[in-house]
């Protein structure tokens, strides 16, 4: 059975990846402060624990080390930025230099979209030199995705998958994301607010992020590098209009409003060598995402939770 | 905050300067000589103090080689990123400028040598990684609380430091002592690698012209600029002495390469546009180091 160490692995993305990993027979070990709670069954083995007191010897045996630890968001990178450095680009070099020391060969590190920061209208393949991350929690993240590829030698294979904005239902529910956050917005206050419609986003369901993850785990060894993982670019008018048809065919009344507001993240993306190597192939749409949310919503649930939004839990932790 | 009547340029002009610099990390190698050469500028800040005392603050804190890794990685984190922000934190809405001493070992192994302050960065090793991770926490947050900084990238700064040498610390040192006194040395890729070597008193000298007058919110390289091989240096040393020890060619052991650099020296351009040149000779400096070791024998 193969040994794979999710850090991090108690969050969004983590919840469901981790199950899907122990569905396909995989000896899954999680590490996680759990901040968010603790949504595994038993199957999971998990560790309460910080990533950084993890020692190359607690690593040895292990076929995969995937972290998807870290500051998830600008906000938090904002909030605080001593934790970002800290926890997004110190500590995930940290563990990728731990495992190389271990012999883990593989080494999946969660990156972002993020890093491409404004880029007009070009669209970006991995290759593109004109990385210029404008925000403190983007350039933490290249900085680690940086780091750990330039670890890379024969027997450690690192791959980066910078993802677009995640979207669509987890366990460990967030909707302080674009697509859930216009969902939730639509939901309570039958609008749904577009602060500038013409900025772009790559977009990707939540399972399709879990079969990158798993394509990566499973690729073959002499594969290593960054991949984007999107499903495609939209412009956030666009979504807004995505949402707001799912919804409305589904027997709600929504409306959009449209502001003016500047934001200088904005980039779409080439997914092409993910396909091409990782056989990375997305499923789901954002019009998926929206329905898996409207399907997994609990009567009565409580949008407003502090539980859904992350830097409402960061704040009232630090 | 004192000190603050200072003229740009003045100590460039005429080697003096009325200016208070709070120095952080002042009981280290380079922090010690700083505090002792300007005694009358520097304000030596306690250590488990965060409070510039001064607009000009010289940060030196950090740890100061690849190998605390796997002994405690905290150490690096804490001492490389924890307490630079604890000290930021105190300059939020004051004028101070932050200069912030980093290392050459943020480049990282490259091709494209001399290293000038726009190349690729892609540090190896844990510490390194921190420091270019402290270099950009710096940015980033300078920028968004509006506080001025620079970041002087240090070459391997020499001199005669009689009490902490080591094969990790002040090695050119430790290294030339071991000739001296006859003991053979180990010498990895057979001496070949190159380094940045400048003298701690022009070291010095260098960060206080780019206090005075450098540009603000910019990366400064501080070095000779000039390539030596570590061999080269090491086979003057036995020439010098008549020592009878060997320099053992050695494989580096698989840690060192995963962390280390082969060949590094610094593109000085910027530095010398300060109208600054180092003072001290590197061969005589050399020719320092064995009478010193000479006279403390053991």
């Amino acid at each position: 059975m193969k040994k794979v160490l999710v850090a991090g692995g108690a969050g969004y993305i983590g919840t469901l990846l981790s199950a899907e990993l122990v569905e396909r027979g995989y000896d899954v070990h999680v590490v996680d402060l759990l901040w968010f709670g603790n949504h595994f069954n038993k199957r999971v083995n998990v560790s309460e624990r910080n990533i950084v007191d993890l020692r190359p010897e607690d690593l040895e045996g292990f076929d995969s080390v995937v972290f998807l630890g870290g500051l998830s968001n600008d906000p938090m990178a904002k909030y605080n930025p001593s934790m970002n450095f800290v926890e997004n680009s110190a500590v995930p070099s940290y563990l990728a230099f731990a495992a190389k020391e271990a012999g883990v060969p593989r080494f999946v590190y969660a990156s972002t979209c993020s890093v491409y920061g404004y880029t007009a209208n070009k669209l970006l393949d991995e290759e593109s030199d004109s990385i210029s991350p404008q925000y403190p929690y983007g350039i933490s993240k290249l900085s680690a995705e940086r780091s750990i590829i330039n670890m890379t030698d024969n027997k450690f294979r690192p791959i980066a998958l910078r993802k677009g904005t995640v979207g669509g239902w987890s366990p460990r529910m967030r909707f302080d994301l674009v697509v859930n956050a216009m969902t939730k917005s639509a939901l309570t206050d039958g609008v749904i607010t577009v602060n500038n419609p013409s900025i772009w986003r790559p977009l990707v369901d939540v399972r399709d992020v879990v079969s990158a993850y798993v394509r990566s785990i499973e690729s073959n060894i002499e594969l290593s590098g960054v991949y984007n993982i999107s499903e495609d670019n939209y412009t956030i008018g666009r979504l807004a209009d995505v949402v707001k048809d799912t919804l409305v065919e589904r027997g709600h009344e929504v409306s959009i409003e449209t502001r003016s507001v500047q934001d200088f993240r904005n980039y779409k993306v080439l997914n092409t060598k993910a396909q091409m190597e990782l056989d990375f192939k997305p499923r789901f749409t954002p019009r998926d995402s929206v329905l898996s949310i409207l399907k997994n919503v609990k009567n009565g649930i409580d949008f407003e939770d502090k539980k859904y939004y992350n830097i409402k839990m960061f704040k009232e932790k630090f | 905050m004192t000190g603050d009547l200072c003229v740009r340029g003045f100590y460039k002009e005429t080697g003096m300067s009325s200016e208070k610099i709070s120095v952080f990390g002042g009981t280290g190698f380079i922090g010690g000589r700083f505090c002792e050469k300007y005694n009358n500028n520097a304000i030596k800040i306690p250590r488990d103090s965060r409070v510039p005392q001064s607009k000009q603050v010289l940060y030196l804190i950090s740890t100061i080689h690849n190998y605390n890794v796997f002994d405690d990685p905290h150490l690096d984190i804490n001492t490389n990123l924890t307490t630079l922000i604890e000290t930021l934190e105190q300059c939020k809405g004051t004028d101070a400028v932050f200069n912030f001493v980093s290392s050459w070992f943020v480049y990282g192994q490259t091709k494209d040598l001399p290293a000038n302050e726009g190349s690729n960065c892609n540090p190896r090793g844990f510490y390194s990684i921190t420091k270019r991770c402290a270099e950009q926490l710096l940015i980033s947050y300078c920028e968004t609380f509006n506080i001025k900084y620079r970041i002087f990238r240090l070459s391997n700064v020499y001199g005669v430091n009689a009490t902490k040498v080591s094969i990790k610390r002040n090695a050119l040192q430790y290294l030339a002592n071991e000739i001296v006194q006859g003991r053979d040395i180990n010498l990895y890729n057979a001496g070949s690698d190159i380094r940045d070597y400048m003298h701690v008193d022009d070291t010095c000298r260098a960060m206080m012209v780019c206090m005075d007058s450098a540009p603000l919110n910019e990366i400064i390289n501080i070095g000779s600029g000039t390539p030596q091989q570590i061999g080269q240096v090491m086979n003057y040393v036995k020439e010098k002495t008549k020592s009878k020890s060997e320099l053992v060619p050695v494989t580096p052991p698989d840690f060192h390469k995963k962390v280390q650099v082969k060949d590094m020296y610094l593109d000085i351009t910027k530095l010398k546009s300060l109208d600054f040149t180092p003072e001290k000779d590197f061969w005589n400096q050399i020719d320092r180091i064995i009478d010193i070791s000479k006279e403390n024998g053991e």
